[in-house]
C-alpha cells in the first residue's frame, strides 16, 4: 500500500450480483451520501465513517461489551428483575471498540478502510467469473461500484480502474456529485447506473433532501459525452409509481436517446432492519410494504408504451 | 426405523411369530446357510408383500417385518434382525390373547442373542474392540464407530431384464449341473466359500421359485381389479399387469412394464434400496414399446412415477438411488430418451424417493440436461448432479480400475461410490475427525465423557511447534483409520459366514460362477468405506491453532484449552480471537491449504488399509446427512470457536455462517480439493428461486463442474420459507431439504438440524 493511494470507506462487496449491470458482477458499496432518500435500502451508506451496527435480535445478553465501551454506551439496565443490554446511542461514538467483544454477531461495524490496491486484493477471487457471462451472452461481468455515492471517492475509483484496465466497470450513481468527480472518472467508467428518482425538483427535494437539478445535469452531461448509461428507476409505492412520472421519465428518455435501456427497482422493506440497527428513526413517509409485483408490471408497460426504451424490471 | 407407506398395515406380530418358526425349524433341519436363508426367503415372502394401491400401475408394495430378513437397516435390519423396541412396545401395548403374548415373549427372548447383528458385533476381535468400542454414537461421545449393515447392493438389473427368471435359471442349472460332477461335491458338501458348492445353486433356484410365487401372488389379485375397477383406464392398467406379472415368471420381459415389475420384485426381494441405471435396464424396452405403439408418452410416465412411488413407499430416508446417464451405458441413445421421462417423473412425483440422480458428461444431449435443471428448479433438490468429466479419472485412481470400469461407477446411499454389480463397498464405520482433534489436544483424554478415548500422547503443550501438533493429531487419526479398516474386513466376514445372501449374489458379476455368497468370495471387488465427520471444523480449529498458539502467540496452550474446557464462559475473548481467524469456503489460502492437507492426508492413509487389511480399496467418504448434527452432540467446544455440543459443518461444507464471502469465494475454496483418493464427497450449495431462475447462476454451475466441481446438491429455497416452515410447518410440508445425503422434509426434522440448515447462508 502506498502512501500516496486513495482511500475510501467501504461497507460491504457482495459477490455474484446479477442485478447490478451485465454479466456476473461483483459490487463494493462505498459508504457516503449526500442525498437522503426516504426509502434508502441502504441507510449504513450514508454517513462516509465507520459506524456500529447493533442487532438486538442477536444480542443474547452477556454484557460482555459493557466492559469493552470507555464510553458508557454499551449498558448493563435493571428492567424489573432482570438485568438487559441496552446500547445508549447518544453516548456512542462509532469507535468499533467493543465489537471484538461481542461472539454473537450483535455489534459489527459497517464500514471499512480500503485503498485500491487492498480492494484489489479482494477482489482477485471473482476475477474469473466476470467473464462467464459474456461467453453466454449474458454480458461482460465485472466491478460494480455501488453505495452509498460512489462519486464521492472519484479519485479511489480512477485509481482503481487504472490498476485493471482489463475489468468492465459500473458505477451506480445518484448523480447527485460533483462534475468534477464525473469528470475524472469519464473514460476508466464503461457503464453508468444513473438513478432517477422524482421529476419535480420541490418534491425530489422533499424525498431526498435536495433538488434534482444537479441531478439531471449531470445525466445531460454523461450523455452528452456518449458514455452507456442505464437509467434506474426506484419505483416506491406511494411516492413515484405514478402515471405523471412514467410520463416524467419517458421525456427524460426522449430528451436522451443515447440511453437504450431502463430499468426498473421496485421497492422492498429489507432496508427497515438496518435502520433499527443503526439506530435511525424510519423516515415518516416510507411506505412499510414492498411494491406489489403486478402494479410494477402495469408501470412497466406504461413505461413502455409512453417511451418505447427497453424497460427491465429487477 | 421407517415406516412402510402402505394403506392397510398389518396389525399384529403373527408374520414374525411365522417367520421366527420357520427360522427355527431351518436351524433345526439345515446346518448349511444358503438352505437357511432359502427357508426364512419363503417364509417372508410373499407373506410380507402388500396389496396394490389406487395409483400403482406396478404391483409390490411392501410391509417389511418387526424381525425377518434383510441386508440393510433401512428394510427392517442386517441378516436376520429384530426391531427389539417396537416388539417390546408391541407387547406392553398392543391387545392380544395369552397365547398371543406367550408368543411376543418367546419372540424376544429367542431373537435376543441370535439376530445378526448382536452376533456380529459380540465377536468382534479384541484388537478391535480395544480402539473402537462401542457403535453408540448417538448416545455417547466416539471418536469412531463401526457401522453394522452391508450397505449398498447395486445388482445387475440389465442383466435381469435382458434374460429374465428363465436365463438366471439355466445360467444357475447349468452350473448346478457341474458341481454335482465334480468329484469334491459328492465327497461331502463344500463349507461356504470353498469350491463349488451345489447347494448355493439349488437354493438359488429356489429363491427364485420365491420370485415367481411373488409374481403369481398378484394374478389374482391384479384380475379382479381388471374386472372390478370402476373406469375402463383402469380395468385395462390392471388387465396389463396380471398378463405382464404371467408373463415374467418363465419369460425374459419384452415390454416396458414386465421390466419394470420384474426389477421391483426382484429388488425387494434381496431387499434392496438401490435402483441402477435405470435409463440403460429400461431404455431399450421403452424405446420398443413407443415407437411400435404399444404405449404413449403418458403410460410410460405413468409407470415411471408408479415406480418412483414405491421407491419412496419404502420410506427408508437415505438410499433409494435411481441413476440416469454418463458414461459407460450399454444402450445411450435410447438410455437418453428414456432420462427425459424419468427426469419428468422426478419432477412430478414430489415425494422424498427415489434419490434421483444425474450422472452427466460433456455430451449429456441439453434437453436432458434442461429438464434436469427444471427439476432443480422447482426445489425437488434432485437430480443430483454427479460430473463424469471429474469422477471417472479420478476413480480410475482412487480405486485403481480402468477406465471402463469407472464408468460404471454407482453412487449409493449418501454419496458412497461402487462400482455397478461388480464392487461393494459398504461404509461400516464412521470417523469423527473433529472428536479426534479433541482427544489430540488434551493428550488423548476426552472433555466431555472424562475418559481416554485414544492412547496417551503428547498434548498441546507438549508440543514445540504447530507442525509437531499436526503429527500428534494424525497419529490419533491414523489409530482409528487403522482400527476401522480391520473392521470392515472382519464384519464381512462374519457376515458372509452367516448369509450368502443370494438373490444379491446371483445379480453379482461372476459370483454365479464362483458358486459363492457375495461376502464369502463372491464379489469380485470387495472393498470398503469410512465417513468422515467434522473435517472442515477440524480444518479450521488447527488454523486457530496454528495462528493464535504458534505464529501471533496470542494464546498459550493452556489459556487455549482453558477455554475450551469451559465452553467458553468468561473465555468470551478468547473465542472471538478464535472465530476471527480465517475459516475455509472463502478463497483464503491460510486455511484452504490446511484443509487440503488434512483432506489429503485424510484420504490417502485412509486408502493405504486397502492393501494392508485384504480389501480391493479402502476409502474415505465425506458425506453428509444428519450425523454431523448427531455427532456434534457430543464434541465439546472447539478451536474454531464454535461451541460445544453445536452441530459440525455438513460434508465439505463451509462451517455454518462462516462462509463470509459467499458463493464464489465458497466454489473457488471447493474445487481445490482433489478427487482422486476417495470414493464420494457431496457439495451442497443451496438458492433462492429467485437467484436460481436467473440465467446467470447456470453460469457458475457450469463453471463450477468445468474446473474440477465434482458433484452437487442444489437445494432451490428461500430463507423465508425456511424461516416460515418452522413456524407453520403444517404449510410447509412438501418443503424437502437435502442435508447432504439425507433428504428429508423439513418440517420433520429436529429442532436444531432446522436451525442449522437455516442457518448456512443461503444465496
Ligand atoms: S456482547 Fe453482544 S451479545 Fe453480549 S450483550 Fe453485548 S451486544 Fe449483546
Ligand atoms: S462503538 Fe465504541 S462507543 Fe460505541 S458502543 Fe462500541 S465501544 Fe462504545
Amino acid at each position: 500500500m502506498s502512501a500516496t493511494e486513495a482511500k475510501a470507506w467501504i461497507f460491504d462487496i457482495q459477490s455474484f450480483s446479477l442485478k447490478d449491470g451485465p454479466g456476473i458482477r461483483t459490487t463494493v458499496f462505498f459508504k457516503g451520501c449526500a442525498l437522503r432518500c426516504q426509502w434508502c435500502h441502504n441507510p449504513e451508506s450514508h454517513v462516509a465513517k465507520p459506524q456500529l451496527l447493533y442487532r438486538a435480535n442477536l444480542c443474547v445478553g452477556c454484557m460482555r461489551c459493557v466492559d469493552a465501551c470507555r464510553h458508557g454506551a454499551q449498558q448493563k439496565v435493571l428492567v424489573g428483575s432482570a438485568f438487559v443490554h441496552v446500547l445508549d446511542r447518544e453516548k456512542c461514538v462509532d469507535c468499533g471498540e467493543c465489537v471484538e467483544s461481542c461472539c454473537y454477531g450483535a455489534l459489527e461495524m459497517a464500514g471499512q478502510e480500503y485503498t485500491p490496491s487492498t480492494l484489489m486484493e479482494e477482489i482477485k477471487k471473482d476475477l474469473r467469473y466476470f467473464s462467464l457471462g459474456e461467453k453466454a451472452g449474458e454480458g461482460r461481468g465485472g466491478l460494480t461500484f455501488s453505495g452509498g455515492e460512489p462519486l464521492l471517492y472519484p479519485d479511489f475509483i480512477a485509481e482503481f480502474c487504472a490498476l485493471a484496465p482489463e475489468i468492465h466497470t459500473a458505477v451506480e450513481t445518484s448523480g447527485f456529485a460533483d462534475r468534477k468527480a464525473f469528470e475524472k472518472v469519464l473514460d476508466s467508467i464503461d457503464l453508468f447506473l444513473f438513478d432517477f428518482k422524482i421529476a419535480d425538483s420541490k418534491e425530489h427535494e422533499a424525498w431526498c433532501g435536495a433538488g434534482n437539478s444537479l441531478i439531471v445535469s449531470n445525466l445531460d452531461f454523461l450523455h452528452e459525452r456518449g458514455k452507456e448509461i442505464v437509467l434506474r428507476l426506484p419505483l416506491i409505492p406511494g411516492v413515484n409509481d405514478t402515471e405523471r412520472h412514467a410520463r416524467a421519465v419517458a421525456q427524460i428518455l426522449e430528451r436522451h436517446p443515447g440511453i437504450k435501456r431502463a430499468e426498473i427497482l421496485p421497492y422492498h422493506t429489507y432496508g427497515l432492519g438496518k435502520q433499527e440497527e443503526l439506530g435511525m428513526p424510519p423516515y415518516p413517509g416510507v411506505p412499510t410494504q414492498a411494491a406489489i409485483p403486478s402494479h410494477v408490471q402495469a408501470w412497466a408497460e406504461e413505461l413502455r408504451r409512453l417511451a418505447g426504451t427497453e424497460v427491465a424490471c429487477l | 426405523m421407517n415406516r412402510w407407506k402402505v394403506k392397510n398395515p398389518r396389525k399384529d406380530l403373527s408374520f414374525e411369530i411365522a417367520f421366527t418358526k420357520a427360522f427355527r425349524e431351518a436351524k433345526r433341519n439345515h446346518s448349511h446357510p444358503a438352505r437357511i436363508e432359502l427357508e426364512c426367503l419363503k417364509a417372508q415372502y410373499p407373506a410380507i408383500l402388500m396389496p396394490i394401491e389406487d395409483e400403482d400401475v406396478l404391483a409390490g408394495r411392501i410391509q417389511f417385518g418387526l424381525i425377518g430378513y434383510g441386508i440393510q437397516g433401512q428394510t427392517g435390519g442386517t441378516g436376520y434382525y429384530i426391531d427389539e423396541p417396537r416388539v417390546t412396545e408391541a407387547l406392553e401395548f398392543q391387545a392380544g390373547n395369552a397365547k398371543y403374548r406367550e408368543d411376543l415373549h418367546d419372540l424376544l427372548t429367542f431373537w435376543k442373542a441370535r439376530n445378526t447383528y448382536e452376533i456380529v458385533f459380540r465377536n468382534t476381535p479384541e484388537d478391535i474392540r480395544a480402539v473402537i468400542p462401542t457403535e453408540q454414537w448417538k448416545t455417547q461421545p466416539v471418536p469412531a464407530s463401526p457401522i453394522i449393515r452391508m450397505a449398498g447392493a447395486y445388482i445387475d438389473f440389465d442383466k435381469l431384464v435382458r434374460i429374465g427368471i428363465p436365463g438366471l435359471e439355466k445360467e444357475i442349472r447349468d452350473e448346478l449341473e457341474a458341481a454335482r460332477a465334480a468329484p469334491s461335491a459328492r465327497a461331502a458338501p463344500a463349507a461356504p466359500g470353498e469350491g463349488k458348492d451345489p447347494v448355493i445353486y439349488e437354493c438359488m433356484l429356489g429363491s427364485l421359485e420365491v420370485l415367481k410365487d411373488c409374481c403369481r401372488h398378484y394374478i389374482p389379485e391384479a384380475q379382479e381389479k381388471a374386472r372390478t375397477a370402476a373406469s375402463e383406464g383402469r380395468r385395462k392398467e390392471m388387465a396389463d399387469l396380471a398378463e405382464a406379472l404371467g408373463k415374467i415368471v418363465d419369460h425374459a420381459p419384452t415390454t416396458m412394464l414386465e421390466g419394470l415389475q420384474l426389477c421391483w420384485l426382484y429388488a425387494m426381494m434381496c431387499p434392496l434400496i438401490e435402483f441402477g441405471r435405470l435409463d440403460e435396464y429400461i431404455g431399450d424396452l421403452y424405446v420398443r414399446d413407443l415407437d411400435s405403439g404399444k404405449i404413449g408418452e403418458a403410460q410410460a410416465l405413468k409407470m415411471v412415477q408408479s415406480y418412483f412411488r414405491l421407491i419412496d413407499s419404502l420410506d427408508c430416508e437415505t438410499d433409494g438411488r435411481v441413476i440416469v446417464g454418463g458414461y459407460g451405458r450399454r444402450n445411450p441413445e435410447n438410455a437418453d430418451r428414456f432420462c427425459l421421462v424419468a427426469c419428468e417423473a422426478c419432477r412430478t412425483v414430489r415425494e422424498i424417493l427415489p434419490q434421483f440422480t444425474l450422472r452427466f458428461t460433456s455430451s449429456t444431449p441439453k434437453a436432458v440436461w434442461e429438464s434436469a435443471m427444471r427439476c432443480i428448479g422447482e426445489g425437488r433438490t434432485f437430480p443430483l448432479l454427479y460430473n463424469d468429466e471429474v469422477l471417472v479419472p479420478g476413480l480410475m485412481k482412487a480405486f485403481d480400475v480402468d477406465r471402463a470400469r469407472a464408468e460404471t461407477y454407482m453412487p449409493l446411499g449418501c454419496g458412497e461410490i461402487e462400482f455397478d454389480h461388480y464392487s461393494f463397498g459398504s461404509p461400516n464405520g464412521s470417523i469423527g475427525t473433529l472428536k479426534i482433534l479433541e482427544l489430540a489436544l488434551r493428550c488423548g483424554l476426552d472433555p466431555v465423557s472424562d475418559r481416554y478415548l485414544s492412547f496417551k500422547t503428547k498434548g498441546l503443550g507438549d508440543c514445540a511447534t504447530y507442525e509437531e501438533f499436526v503429527e500428534v493429531y494424525k497419529s490419533h487419526l491414523r489409530r482409528f483409520i487403522e482400527a476401522q479398516a480391520k473392521y470392515e474386513v472382519y464384519l464381512y466376514d462374519a457376515i458372509g459366514k452367516i448369509h450368502p445372501f443370494m438373490m444379491v449374489t446371483m445379480l453379482y458379476d461372476g459370483a454365479i460362477q464362483k458358486g459363492k455368497g457375495i461376502f464369502a468370495g463372491g464379489c469380485e471387488y470387495l472393498a470398503g468405506t469410512v465417513e468422515l465427520y467434522g473435517n472442515v471444523d477440524a480444518a479450521n480449529s488447527l488454523a486457530a491453532i496454528k495462528k493464535l498458539v504458534f505464529e501471533d502467540k496470542k494464546l498459550t496452550p493452556d489459556q487455549l484449552v482453558t477455554a475450551l474446557d469451559n465452553n467458553f464462559v468468561g473465555y468470551e475473548k478468547e473465542r472471538k480471537m478464535m472465530m476471527d481467524v480465517p475459516k475455509y469456503g472463502n478463497d483464503e489460502a491460510y486455511v484452504d491449504d490446511i484443509m487440503a492437507d488434512l483432506h489429503n492426508y485424510l484420504c490417502e492413509t485412509i486408502k493405504e488399509q486397502g492393501p494392508k487389511v485384504g480389501l480391493k480399496s479402502y476409502l474415505c467418504v465425506n458425506i453428509n446427512n444428519a450425523q454431523n448434527t448427531t455427532l456434534g452432540r457430543w464434541v465439546g467446544a472447539t478451536p474454531d470457536g464454535r461451541k460445544a455440543g453445536t452441530p459440525m459443518s455438513n460434508a465439505n461444507s463451509p462451517a455454518s455462517g462462516t462462509d463470509k464471502r459467499g458463493l464464489t469465494a465458497m466454489l473457488n475454496s471447493i474445487v481445490k480439493l482433489s478427487h482422486d483418493n476417495h470414493a464420494g464427497m457431496v457439495q451442497n450449495m443451496r438458492f433462492t428461486k429467485d437467484t436460481w431462475d436467473n440465467p446467470k447462476t447456470r453460469l457458475l454451475i457450469e463453471d463450477y463442474f468445468s474446473r474440477g466441481g465434482a458433484h452437487a446438491m442444489i437445494t432451490v429455497v428461500g430463507k423465508q420459507d425456511l424461516a416460515n416452515a418452522m413456524e407453520r410447518p403444517e404449510e410447509y410440508r412438501d418443503l424437502i431439504v437435502r442435508i447432504g445425503g439425507l433428504s428429508a422434509r423439513y418440517v420433520l426434522l429436529k429442532k436444531d438440524v432446522q436451525q442449522e440448515i437455516y442457518n448456512r447462508v443461503s444465496y
